[in-house]
């Protein structure tokens, strides 16, 4: 469905809306959760959550003010956050084995393999260094300064790794390269 | 501005990334108002990182969807019989009763609305059919009087005619036969007569050498009447009598010598 639809039923059907949106952009939030709290289960329950949030505020979604996505991911991000700030999920982390969080790790990254595995292998390109600031930038919310900080490297860096990034990015996925390359990429796995 | 070196300057990217102050956020928006090229590559940019995000998709495993809609089903009904039951339960109806309500509504507007124009109409055309009655009438009364007049234009200006005026004294009201005496005939002229008194008539007369002779009464209907031709005649007169006329004249009121 049309994000244009989505967001009319939005603001008449939140269900209807949440219907549409779970398999158009579901598994891209789980992915930036995941991203954040590190823990399928963990992973599942902020997911429901977001959704419940959707729900309850889907009248306040406003267009004029960025796309749904971005309202979807600002949302899933801040659950994400909220939940791990809490207590409940403090306890939980300190109760866990290594050995539960690298099986989680395993099965997603099995799952993730099943995805979109052309445009994955498009973005897997890039440096490791650049995924890792658009990751906590975009994924996370971190302001530029919280990153730097956390990835201990200076502002300036941040701000030209941003740049590369997007850049490399936008030339990726821009869609007549990304078709070729998903194209040929086909008649590999064809000719293999 | 020069667009093409905002747009390299990495402000944009900076944007998409959280990475400017609510000053330049909002400087951003507007340039991006204002030049459809930046708009463009803002668009642009958002896309690559909503596809960066699906790229890092994690796929909902079977029955997570499911769980997420009973869960906020299960909301919905704790909603519905809270203490709000009524006004809830008014939200949660299907929309299409309203929907066919409304619709139902704008197709009775919408009668109601032919209807009156129809009405309308008809009344524009019984209206219509009215003045047309009127002008069909004006039309046949102007064509009769262009007649008359043609005729009457006719006698006036055909120069064997002889014209013999009859006059009151000090009065401008006169009356006038108009004879032809190639073609013997006569007309008089009595549009300028005023209506005679009630029960009373005009009677036009002839005097050779003897006596008066009665030409007959006459009525006002006709402002242009033909009469007999009378070669003899030296006066012309029109007396006012009784109705039916007279044998001889009782009030001449107008005398005219050919």
């Amino acid at each position: 469905m049309e994000d244009s639809n989505i967001i009319l039923l939005l603001s008449t059907d939140a269900r209807a809306a949440i219907e549409a949106i779970l398999p158009k952009y579901g598994a891209a939030l789980q992915g930036v959760i995941y991203k954040i709290v590190g823990s399928q289960e963990v992973t599942e329950e902020v997911l429901q959550d977001t959704f419940v949030k959707v729900w309850k505020n889907a009248k306040s979604y406003d267009p004029s003010k960025g796309r749904l996505f971005t309202w979807l991911l600002n949302i899933a991000r801040n659950t994400a956050i909220d939940r791990i700030r809490s207590k409940k999920f403090q306890i939980h982390q300190k109760s866990k084995s290594l050995d539960t969080n690298v099986h989680d790790n395993a099965t997603y990254s099995e799952e993730m393999q099943v995805q979109d595995s052309g445009l994955q292998n498009v973005i897997h390109q890039l440096d490791e260094k650049y995924t890792q600031v658009i990751d906590i930038l975009y994924f996370k919310g971190y302001t530029q300064q919280e990153a730097a900080k956390e990835l201990d490297i200076p502002l300036g860096t941040v701000k030209s790794r941003v740049r590369i990034a997007l850049r490399e990015l936008r030339k990726m996925l821009s869609s007549s390269d990304l078709l070729t390359f998903l194209i040929l990429q086909s008649i590999i796995e064809y000719l293999s | 501005m020069n667009v093409q070196e905002y747009i390299s300057s990495g402000i944009l990217e900076q944007y998409v990334l959280n990475g400017l102050s609510k000053q330049e956020r909002l400087e951003v928006k507007q340039n991006a108002a204002r030049y459809p090229e930046i708009r463009a590559e803002l668009d642009a940019l958002e896309d690559a990182l909503m596809q960066y995000a699906q790229a890092n998709a994690i796929p909902l495993r079977a029955g997570q969807s499911e769980s997420i809609l009973g869960k906020i089903d299960a909301l919905q009904s704790d909603l519905t019989t809270s203490s709000l039951t009524s006004k809830k339960e008014k939200t949660t109806y299907s929309i299409l009763p309203i929907l066919m309500g409304v619709a139902l509504a704008i197709l009775g507007g919408f009668a109601v609305y032919l209807n009156q124009q129809n009405q309308k109409t008809q009344a524009a055309l019984e209206q219509t059919q009215q003045a047309l009655a009127q002008q069909q009438a004006t039309c046949d009364s102007l064509s009769s009087r262009i007649t008359f007049l043609e005729e009457k234009l006719a006698v006036l200006t055909n120069p064997d005619n002889a014209t013999t005026i009859m006059r009151q004294e000090n009065s401008p009201v006169y009356a006038a036969i108009h004879r032809n005496a190639a073609d013997e005939i006569a007309y008089l002229d009595v549009s300028q007569l005023p209506p005679p008194p009630a029960g009373k008539q005009y009677q036009l007369w002839f005097i050779d050498t003897s006596a008066p002779e009665s030409m007959g009464v006459f009525d006002l209907a006709d402002a242009f009447i033909e009469v007999d031709y009378v070669a003899a005649a030296t006066i012309f007169a029109i007396s006012l009598e009784d109705e039916g006329g007279s044998a001889v004249p009782t009030d001449i009121r107008y005398l005219g010598e050919v």
